[in-house]
This record gives C-alpha cells, structure tokens and sequence, in this order.
C-alpha cells in the first residue's frame, strides 16, 4: 500500500482514451476497476463520440501541453500518488514520452507502484498508431513496466523481429514464442501477457485461443505457462482493454500471475458470452462487431469464476 | 432469431470531469453503472481535480467540439436515450447547445425524462455568469422534467425572495417559489437541503422539499427531514442528482425516490466521515466523497428517513 492507513483502498491513474458511446479504453477500465473497490484517476487521452470502427468518429485528442498541464496539476495538490499506473491508447509517440517521464517520476516517489502496461501499436499486421510510438515503447515506456499485455504482432514490432513466413513447423513457432518472451524481458517487464494466439498458429484446433504468460523470476529463472480457451464466433471491440483492467485487478488481489490470468481470462470469456447473449442489434454504422455488455456483466465481473487453468512448461 | 431481451436504461449525462476525486461525470458515471444504467458520458471539462483545491488544470469543451460530439452520435444512430442529466455548466453558449439536442432527442422520443440540476450558486454567491440564468430560464427548464435546485437557484430562477428575512424562510413563500418554478416547464421539483433553522425548526436538521405536479394539474408536495452532518463535502449535489434519476427510474415515483436518495447520501457522508483522515492542505473544499467504499451502502439503498405529506390546501 501507498500509505500507512490501513483503510486506503488502491490507488490506480488510468491514462487510455474515453469514448462518449460504448466501451473500449478508459470506459472499460474504469468500470471494472471501480466496481473492484479501486480508486482510479483517470486522465483521458482522447475525447470522442465513439470508438474508430464505427463510420463516423468526432471528438478531440489530448495535446501534449495538456497532458503536461494534468500532471502539474495534480503535482502540485499533492494527489499524484498511486499503487498502479494502466495505459493503454496513446495516438502520439510525444503523448506517450510524456506518460514515461511522469510515470519515471511516480516510480523514484513511490517504488512499489506497479506499471501495467498495454503497449497498443496494431493488429493483424495492421498500425494503430504512428512509429513514433514505437520508438517510445521500446525505449522509455517498456523499461518502466512490470506488466505488459502485447499481442503477437506488437511482441515483434517491439522486439524487433522479422514475421518470418517460412516458418511452419510447430514446434518452432513455439520456441520462436518463448524466444520472443525472452527478448521482451530484457526490456524491462518482469512479467508478460500475450493474451491470444491463434492456436492454430500452434498445431492446435482452430477453435482453440492460447494464451501465454511469462514471469522472470532471476536472471536465468523463468516461470511460464499458458492457457486455452475457446474461440468465439463474433467480433468485440474493447476486449484487450478490459483484459489489462482484469489483470491489474487480480493481480493486485491475488498477488500472482498465474492466478490473475485464469481469472481474467475466464471473467473475459464470460463477458463476450453475455455479449452475444445479449445480441443487442448492432448499429449498422459500427463495422467493428460488438460493444461489450459490461453493465450486464456486472454480476459475473464480481463473482470470478475461473473456467480456464493455466498449464505450466516444464 | 432470438428473443428480444429488454434492453437496460440509457442515460446521457454532461457534465465535469475530473481526473482526480468525485464531481460531476465521476459521480454520475459510478452510481448510474453500478445501478444498471448505460451512460453515455459527455465531459463538458476535463480537469486535474475539482475547483475548491488550490490548482486546477485543465481544458473546457468548446461549443464547436460539443457540436461535433452530438453529430457523431446522430451519424451513427446511437443518439437514443431514455434520461438525459446535466449538472454544472460554465457557459450559457453551451446551455444553449444542450437545449438544441434535449429538443432533438425529445422530439425523436418523446418518453425521455430530462433531470437537470441548474447549477448557478449557493449560499448567496454565484458560480456561473447571468448568461447561464438567462439560458436556464429561457431554453432549458421548459425542456426539464425534473430539477434539483437549491434555495438559492430557486430564488434565482422564480426572481422572488424565499426568505423575507436573512435568516427565516415562510413555507407559504417556498412552495409559491415551486409553483411559479412549475410553470416555467418541469413536472417535479426537488429543492434539497434547506437549513431547518432557516424553517424555524431544529438546527440540527436539513429539510428537503418536493413537489410533483400532475398531468390533471393536481400537486404532490412532501417534505423530508434528515440530520445535518457537520463537515464540507464536495461532489453531493452532483451524487444526490444521479441517485434521484436511478431511484426515480427504478420506484417510479418522486417520494420514493427521493427518500432513497437522501438516505443513500446520508450513508455516502456518514461513510466518508468516518474514513476520512486529515484533508488535503490543498483542497479548500473538505472531503472528497468515498464513493468506491460506499458501494455497498449504495446497492443496499436502506431508507432512512421518510416523506411527510403536506396538506395540499397548504398549498395556494
């Protein structure tokens, strides 16, 4: 904890975007995190009506004077003390240096915060964002985090490897995973979420997701594991950001990795499941298939239930 | 083809928000999810923290950037709401922004309720400018179904005196002051928190006085007294307006709602008391509300205090 009161509950500063409509970003993390009994600051680094898949998108981008200008704030009332610091989305590579400096600056203040970070780039070889970003990732923000949630793409980008094509066998493309967890590592996360793979990619059933996790013990100590789980049939939007909310709250309440990434894993499987319970009709402008249910979900967010054991490599 | 599930309750609330601490969307936003609503959330400033500390940094939305926020929920047809609710707003430009889409949003459905706090001042003082009363008055109290003022806004939007005394307030004075505020376009009226000492009642007391007005032009007036909690809080209006619109969706009804809003709010206060430690030098303000740690008080919603009925031949 933060403070020596015994009655403070968990302090998290969220910077992600906020959408007026729906739930991706800060919209989601803030729910899930608030109905876990965190408090959470959260400095929005976008304003928009809706999330970039539907036809339109208006709105405003935090500048980077602003952002600045947040912080100073905060600063200077004494209140930029946190126990977790979450980021997600950042459109701007000077956006995200500027995050780096003031989380530098909480960390030296407080050392046993912990940085969770989603370094989101892209997806399905497709760039979310400029590579400004990129560069920043690697350099500044990786090195400060504890805990980052790549998917397989922003693991190569990151680490700076090739998408090898040739490679087919299974048996490589598993030793090429861990290969990567390993480079990542040295970045700076003691831990790492790549939070679905195509089973496929691995020899195993189409239907079948896989994630993997890997924590560094020591210099030459690994604990690594996965877990299945099944793949659904429709499309969601703000899945990976109520994934990384998941993982801080379970792993704040759990204290290990393997525990948080069942939970959370299976709490995300149960929600996309309402989700399509729910089929509320989609809006025909939204190309992006479902905005979460994450009010309906309430009760399973509460309750944790774990579907999915993690399986540890040897 | 499934069945059609009953969808939850859409709400579109514009109102502050602040990175740190509880007001305005902060408030908002953490009650009405947790009681089930969808809330569509327009931050009509996005600040460092509340106006009562020290430092306050941050930005306002502009009239052009409100704009273009509502286009884009008109062009992706999600502009479709069952209660809309604004609390502070710094400008009379973007009063009258907001009236524009409530009339578009109320044309379009004509079942939406729209809860609006009129923030102008307390205690004698202003926090807006006249141009903000003018708007208030002109386009968007014809629009409200439900407003929450204080005295003070009250008497600022009837243009009569409550008190005729500085310290002494007559009923008969109050209830003209909600009637005349009735006219002027919303059904129900909640004037929350009048000091009982004001009434010549006990000075320990808070007294909040309601009035619902009928399709048949019969009123339903009540009153509900609760016990004044010593200590400065911020954030309670904007938390008592968001209870008012769950409880008032859920009950269906203004007495019950506002019995269970006032004795949530209670328990909100009585909870921050009692965890509070030392202030923050910094904030001028008193306690930011522990929202997070009231969850369960919230959910639970007990009824604490009761309505007490006024006669309706009270009323002229």
């Amino acid at each position: 904890m933060s403070s020596n009161k015994p009655y403070q509950i968990p302090r998290v500063l969220s910077i992600q975007s906020h959408v007026v409509h729906g739930f991706v970003g800060n919209k989601c993390a803030a729910f899930i995190l608030q109905l876990y009994g965190f408090e959470v600051d959260l400095i929005n680094s976008v304003h928009f009506s809706n999330h970039t898949g539907y036809k339109t998108v208006k709105g405003t981008r935090l500048r980077v004077d602003e952002l600045q200008s947040i912080f100073e704030g905060l600063l200077a009332n004494d209140i930029l003390e946190y126990d977790y610091i979450l980021t997600g989305y950042m459109g701007s590579g000077e956006l995200l240096h500027v995050v780096a400096e003031h989380v530098k600056l909480i960390k030296t203040k407080f050392p046993h915060v912990k940085y969770v970070c989603d370094p989101v780039i892209g997806d399905n070889n497709k760039l979310y964002v400029d590579r400004s970003c990129i560069e920043v990732y690697k350099n500044e923000l990786l090195p400060l985090a504890d805990i980052v949630t790549p998917n397989d793409f922003e693991i190569k980008l990151l680490i700076g490897k090739q998408s090898n094509d040739t490679d087919n066998e299974n048996e490589n493309e598993d030793n090429s995973i861990w290969q990567s967890l390993r480079t990542l590592h040295s970045m700076g996360p003691s831990h790492i979420i790549i939070s679905s793979i195509p089973a496929d990619k691995i020899g195993r059933s189409e239907n079948i997701l896989q994630m993997r996790a890997s924590s560094k013990i020591s210099n030459d100590q690994y604990q690594t594991f996965r877990i299945d789980f099944p793949r659904l049939e429709s499309s969601f939007t703000g899945t990976g950001d109520s994934f990384s909310a998941l993982i801080l709250a379970w792993l704040h309440k759990e204290n290990n990795l393997v525990c948080a990434c069942e939970k959370a894993i299976s709490i995300l499987h149960q929600i996309l499941l309402k989700t399509i319970e729910l089929s509320k009709p989609i809006s025909i402008h939204n190309t992006c298939g479902n905005e979460l249910c994450l009010i309906e979900s309430k009760a399973i967010i509460e309750s944790g239930q774990i579907l999915f054991r993690a399986v540890f490599d040897k | 083809m499934s069945v059609k599930t009953k969808r939850i309750p859409r709400v579109l609330s514009i109102q502050s928000h602040v990175v740190h601490g509880f007001v305005g969307n902060k408030c908002a936003t953490f009650i009405l999810q947790l009681y089930g609503f969808e809330v569509d959330v327009i931050n009509s400033v996005h600040y460092s923290n509340h106006t009562g500390y020290k430092v306050v940094k941050g930005s306002r939305l502009s009239v052009d950037e409100l704009r273009a926020i509502f286009q884009g929920l008109i062009a992706n047809e999600i502009f479709e709401y069952d209660y809309i609710l604004t609390g502070y707003m710094g400008s009379g430009e973007l009063l009258a922004v907001i009236a524009e889409y409530v009339r578009l949003i109320k044309s379009k459905s004509p079942h939406v309720k729209y809860l609006c706090d009129p923030v102008i001042g307390d205690n004698g003082k202003l926090y807006v400018d006249q141009s903000c009363i003018e708007m208030y008055k002109s386009v968007i109290l014809p629009l409200a179904d439900i407003v929450t003022p204080n005295d003070f806004e009250l008497e600022q939007l009837v243009g009569t005196q409550v008190k005729s005394d500085p310290d002494r307030y007559e009923e008969q004075v109050l209830w003209q002051s909600i009637q005349s505020l009735h006219k002027m376009g919303p059904t129900h009226i909640i004037v929350s928190s009048i000091s009982a000492a004001k009434l010549g009642g006990k000075e320990d007391m808070l007294q909040m006085y309601a009035s619902a007005k009928s399709s048949d032009g019969q009123y339903q007036t009540f009153r509900i007294d609760f016990p004044y909690i010593r200590g400065c809080f911020t954030g309670t209006g904007d938390l008592f307006s968001a209870l008012i619109l769950a409880w008032f969706h859920k009950e269906k009804n203004l007495i019950s709602a506002c019995e269970k809003s006032i004795s949530v709010l209670h328990q909100v206060l009585l909870k921050t008391i009692e965890l509070c430690d030392s202030i923050n030098i910094h904030n001028t303000c008193g306690n930011e509300l522990k929202l997070i740690e009231s969850k369960t008080a919230i959910e639970a919603a007990e009824t604490l205090f009761h309505a007490i009925i006024i006669d309706a031949n009270i009323v002229q």
